[in-house]
């Protein structure tokens, strides 16, 4: 064998990640679109382009452009946020089991809510809509969600401060955070009346339903830097695969690389929790399938990620909004519903495997 | 590149320390630490490629004090292959050696790039298992990756602890064959090993080391059967054929090790 010969079949190899790649792509445009089409109203593709270049009735680029594009936008900005600090985490921490789910910020998160709704009194008004319960003060409960996840985030990097950084204080640290919060939250819930019971219930449940332009704009501004921060940082990644001692010796100031990739993975899941709701599962499986594909090479698996990610969110949105139609399941049961099984069956594989 | 250690002190937050340790080591010369387990060697390879800060002295390299380089610079000039370290994802041995070229990668790699890679890996005979994942290689297999990708750093200072720990006897001769080129070619290469008559074979210079500090210092003439049995308390012949040193251990009669349980 020669040089020239490695070399190329590296190139194929590689290729078939390239392939895979421009696959999600293509499906997430296609889902995209369906996530236009589907709807309790009915309205036809020819119609939706013609909204979508400026024409169209009244009533549809009301639907459209007000309601269906903006979840669908969501859809595919928070999947993709969440997915890409999941792999980050996955791979910062050197450990399959980081996502925002496990280092307990969507515990948090819920927490904040909760705190919001009882303590700070922001979700007393009575539902009026026939399936959902009003917050009177929506923007109190988000910002109360994301300040509590950075308390978390905080309590993290405290501990991983005086222990220099170890990925094992991290997560250790992370899940004991995360299971005080949901403790919290619960004793939160003791003291709580019904309405603001069903308020928290309903912030748990992940919802891409309350996504407004407005929040859509703000997740923008924050989820395209720190995507963009994660696939220039997928070099590093890789070295990070490879030992902290070797990443060093590689160059790699892998304190700083932890400590910034912790800070950013968990205030773009913080800001995507904190207008959704708890979107379970999306984090943690979605690196997971993506390594099934394309292995380990962060070079391919973060970027991925970011298309994988944004595709099963929209996905499981689109099912969430038609499986029993009229009624609008929140997505973040459908996550749960589809992860948990689809983890579980990761795993089982993985260990044919070895 | 010659490499001055003026003073060395370093220690863990617990007892071990590594003792004003002083030694200098010529350009392409080809060095062996060896001392019993736990006497420090890992710990002053890596001191020497700042994994660790040593709290006293100086490390120059051609008389320049590293402590002032970036790390990204650092890397530039010295590979480290640690004594166990592996990927906690699978990644291939093509992507696994291509790391190596981290130091000069900014955004994506270059042709260049992949070409120094492929060349390291057929010249650690490599080729016919470049797309397999090294978490289902040989330990031996993965030795030679790992040193693939020291080598891909192009580094003109080569650290490897016990490289032949894990290989069988045909590698172990090629990978120690392949070092001596290296340093024949200038590249100063220093290794942990425990293997003596391997160390003697191939290296010129040896660093004895015992708990934390330097014991003997020199080349052959400093592995001597008294040198040994103080270093190891092991009594050992050794004996030359063809001008070459064998080392032969004894029984250790005095210090019989009960097996009663
Ligand atoms: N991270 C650490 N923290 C604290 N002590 C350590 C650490 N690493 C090593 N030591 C201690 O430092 C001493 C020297 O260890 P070192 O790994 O340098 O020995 P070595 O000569 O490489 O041994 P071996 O031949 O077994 O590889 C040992 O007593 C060890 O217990
Ligand atoms: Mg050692």
């Amino acid at each position: 064998m020669t040089t020239e010969t490695t070399y190329l079949k590296y190139k194929a190899y590689v290729k078939r990640k390239t392939v895979f790649v421009i696959i999600i792509t293509v499906l997430l445009l296609v889902f995209m679109i369906t996530g236009l089409l589907f709807g309790s109203v009915k309205i036809s593709l020819s119609d939706i382009i013609s909204v979508l270049t400026g024409n169209g009735e009244k009533t549809y680029i009301q639907i459209i452009i007000n309601i269906r594009l903006p979840r669908v936008l969501s859809a595919v900005l928070a999947g993709a946020a969440l997915s890409v600090a999941g792999a980050a985490m996955q791979s910062i921490l050197r450990n399959p089991l980081g996502s925002p789910f496990t280092l307990g910020i969507s515990n948090a998160a819920a927490f904040g809510a909760a705190f919001a709704i009882i303590i700070l009194g922001a979700g007393d008004t009575h539902s009026s809509v026939a399936d959902s319960v009003i917050l009177n003060n929506p923007y109190l409960v988000t910002v109360s969600a994301f300040a509590w996840s950075l308390v978390s985030t905080g309590i993290i990097l405290f501990m991983a401060k005086y222990k220099s950084a170890t990925p094992e204080v991290m997560i250790l640290t992370g899940i004991v955070a995360g299971s005080l919060f949901a403790a919290g939250t619960t004793a939160l819930q003791f003291f709580a009346d019904d309405v603001e019971l069903s308020s928290i219930v309903f912030w748990t449940f992940g919802d891409l339903g309350r996504a407004s332009w407005r929040d859509f704009w703000f997740l923008l501004v924050v989820i395209i830097p720190s995507t963009i921060y994660f696939i220039k940082n997928r070099w590093n990644y890789n070295t990070l695969n490879t030992g902290d001692e070797t990443a060093k010796s590689l160059g790699v100031n892998v304190e700083k690389v932890r400590t910034r990739g912790m800070i950013i993975a968990s205030l773009s899941t913080a800001f995507a929790v904190s207008f959704f709701g708890i979107i379970a599962f999306v984090g943690l499986v979605v690196p997971h399938i993506v390594r099934r594909f394309i292995g380990g090479d962060e070079r391919f698996l973060i970027p991925a990620s970011v298309l994988f990610g944004a595709m099963f969110l929209l996905f499981s949105d689109t099912i969430a909004r038609t499986i029993i139609s009229p009624i609008v399941l929140p997505v973040g049961i459908l996550t749960s519903f589809l992860g948990a099984p689809l983890f579980i069956y990761l795993l089982l594989k993985g260990m044919k495997r070895r | 590149m010659k490499i001055s250690i003026n003073n060395l002190n370093f220690s863990y937050n617990g007892s071990f320390a590594l003792k004003d340790i002083n030694e200098h080591i010529e350009t392409g010369e080809f060095t062996a630490f060896v001392g019993p387990n736990g006497s420090g060697k890992s710990t002053l390879l890596k001191c020497i490629d700042r994994i660790l800060i040593p709290s006293k002295g100086e490390i120059l390299f051609n008389d320049q004090n590293i402590k002032y380089y970036k790390r990204e610079k650092i890397a530039k000039i010295i590979a480290y292959v640690p004594q166990n370290e592996g990927n906690i994802y699978p990644v291939t041995v093509f992507d696994a050696v291509l790391i190596g070229r981290k130091p000069y990668v900014n955004w994506a790699p270059s042709k260049n790039d992949f070409d120094k890679t492929a060349e390291v890996i057929e010249k650690l005979d490599l080729g016919d298992i470049s797309l397999n994942e090294i978490n289902k290689l040989s330990g031996g297999q993965r030795q030679r990756v790992y040193i693939a990708r020291a080598l891909a750093q192009e580094p003109k200072v080569l650290l490897l602890d016990e490289p032949t720990a894990n290989l069988d006897l045909r590698h172990q001769l090629e990978v120690l064959e392949l070092l001596q080129v290296l340093s024949e070619n200038g590249i100063t290469i220093i290794i942990a090993i425990h293997d003596l008559n391997m160390a003697i074979k191939f290296c010129s210079k040896f660093v004895m080391i015992n708990e934390g500090e330097i014991f003997a210092t020199g080349g052959k003439e400093i592995i001597t059967s008294g040198n040994i049995e103080q270093l190891y308390g092991v009594k050992v012949k050794i004996i030359k054929e063809d001008g070459e040193m064998i080392i032969i251990p004894l029984n250790n009669k005095h210090k019989k090790i009960s097996l009663a349980i």
